[in-house]
């Protein structure tokens, strides 16, 4: 893959280990990112990190990520006016067909559902976040989150308990597309629960380990896709 | 089978047309086989397998560098040995023949992986002798022709699939070539990536998180170009050529310079998974348009004008 320099605009701590770095690519994009695509952040010497876009406007990009090893965290402590590198968006972008898309996000699985807000006009959903506060925060970064209800484990913000404790909340029609996000335990429940019930299309947008980002090393399957050529929305048979 | 213009029989691989993938474009588990079967090679060629897993280097394994090259340093990410036979396995049910490429750190690791890629019912072994990136063995063995004949005789003489030997250019790759057909290869691939390099202008640091890599795609062609005919010159060897082949004429260049088939590796990601069938369908109207009635008439004859 080739890199687009990119410059740190800001770079918020959100809450707890969750940041939103904003970035201006200094190059233009070929293609312009869509939901869910992704980019290989390079963080220079450190690490490269797949990404989904969760801000996308002209040359300013931005990536919602929670710092859970050494390239996240080295990422997070970039600043304005430091310089990394970002790749073509990666993946096929997906808009659903139907009018009525409900979104299911598990923690920082969020990060495609924050691009997809500014195409979908009325979308619902759940979001389940360990911590309320990091709803409240987010939201206020993200006004159109207010359109999804929050689930805490914590109790502070929103529903009470885990997402898949609300599940029955969400109501599907035959026309109903459900996206979702988030830790595999998370997508095999909600997979398992649209099944049996027999409604909607489900869309998962999965991740996996990315190394090389242009299908050469295979090392992104989910199933028996590509994640990084022909993902990241597969179907719930890559996890039931 | 039926002989049509472009079926080539090569190391004693009987192939249906002479286009193959090279050897590191996916390749070492059974759904990747999947993948390499639908993209119409005359022959699946697995990523280099060690006898213990590997895992590779960190990302960033992978570039694109200019033009239509790509730098890679993956380590020789493989799951080892035990990866074999669900690779292989898979990869027969296309009916295609199945190569094995072969790596180690030392002459008795490729013996040793040779012989379980035959007993899991690999079509031929291919020896990594060049790989730029591992720190023992590949290149430096490949660039010793001593070395060369020892690791190949070892190997030739214990599997009884054909042996194919692959190298990348060094100062000695003629007598590297003659010593491996010496030792018992059957056929030598060539050539193997060139090392190479990227650094980032903005943070000075190398692109690679290895730093160095391997050079592939249209950069290469004419060192490839080079080395198929000087090879096919100095040594009696069927040759499969590979380096840079984007478009059916860089593969009826190779041909011409004394490759028998030909590997495709970086077009797979600049042109996409139709770029196999695209070659094959100009080297059919090439070999019309050039008068001969098969495509086997056309190896080396660059060197008859």
């Amino acid at each position: 893959m080739s890199y687009v320099p990119a410059e740190v605009l800001s770079n918020v701590n959100v809450y707890g280990q969750y940041f939103l770095v904003t970035l201006r690519v200094l190059r233009n994009y070929r293609r312009p990112p869509l939901p869910p695509q992704f980019a290989m952040v390079w963080v220079p010497g450190v690490d490269l990190l797949p990404l989904s876009y969760a801000v996308a406007s002209g040359r300013i990009v931005g990536f919602f990520y929670k710092v859970v090893g050494e390239g996240t965290k080295a990422l997070s402590t970039r600043s304005r006016g430091d310089v990394v590198g970002v790749s073509e968006p990666l993946g096929r972008w997906y808009m659903p067909r139907g009018r009525d898309v409900v979104f299911l996000a598990g923690g920082a699985g969020i990060a495609p559902f924050l691009l997809y807000l500014e195409y979908v006009e009325e979308p619902r959903g759940l979001w389940g976040v360990r911590q309320g506060e990091l709803a409240a925060r987010l939201t206020k970064l993200f006004p159109k989150l207010g359109k999804l209800t929050v689930t805490s484990e914590d109790c502070t913000y929103g529903l009470c308990g885990k997402l898949t404790d609300h599940l029955d909340r969400v109501t599907v029609g035959r026309d109903t597309e459900v996206l979702v996000s988030g830790p595999s335990d998370m997508i095999r429940k909600v997979c398992r629960r649209f099944r049996d019930l027999g409604l909607g299309r489900v869309g998962v947008v999965a991740e996996s380990m990315v190394k090389c980002g242009i299908g050469v090393c295979g090392s992104c399957l989910v199933g028996s896709v590509l994640l990084c050529k022909d993902g990241p929305v597969v179907g719930c048979e890559c996890f039931v | 089978m039926y002989k049509s213009e472009l079926s080539v029989v090569v190391g004693g691989l009987s192939l249906e047309h002479p286009v193959m993938n090279a050897s590191g474009i996916l390749g070492y588990l059974p759904e990747h086989a999947d993948i390499m079967a639908s993209w119409g090679v005359s022959a699946i060629v697995s990523k280099t397998f060690t006898k213990e897993p590997r895992a590779g280097y960190n990302p960033p394994i992978v570039i694109k560098v200019r033009y239509y090259s790509l730098l890679n340093a993956v380590g020789l990410a493989n799951p080892g040995i035990g990866g074999i036979r669900p690779f292989v396995e898979r990869a027969r049910g296309y009916g295609v023949p199945v190569v094995v490429s072969v790596g180690g750190g030392s002459i008795p690791e490729y013996v040793e992986v040779a012989g379980a890629a035959e007993d899991c019912g690999a079509s031929a072994v291919e020896l990594n002798l060049s790989c730029p990136n591992v720190e023992r063995g590949g290149i430096e063995l490949g660039r010793d022709p001593a070395q060369v004949l020892k690791v190949v005789r070892d190997v030739a003489s214990v599997v009884r699939v054909p042996v194919v030997v692959k190298l990348g250019v060094s100062d000695r790759l003629v007598d590297s070539a003659s010593k491996a057909v010496e030792g018992g290869a059957r056929a030598l691939t060539l050539i193997n990536t060139v090392r190479g390099m990227s650094i980032d202008v903005y943070s000075f640091k190398p692109l690679l998180s290895n730093i160095s890599g391997g050079l592939s795609g249209a950069s290469i062609h004419p060192i490839a170009v080079w080395a198929v005919y000087t090879v096919f010159r100095e040594v009696q060897a069927d040759i499969i050529g590979v380096g840079g082949i984007l478009t059916w004429r860089d593969a009826a260049e190779l041909i011409l310079a004394g490759a028998k088939a030909v590997q495709v590796g970086t077009a797979l990601v600049y042109r996409g998974p139709g770029v196999v069938r695209s070659i094959v369908r100009g080297l059919r109207l090439w070999v019309r348009r050039v008068g001969a009635r098969s495509i086997t008439e056309l190896p080396g004859a660059a060197h008859r004008v």
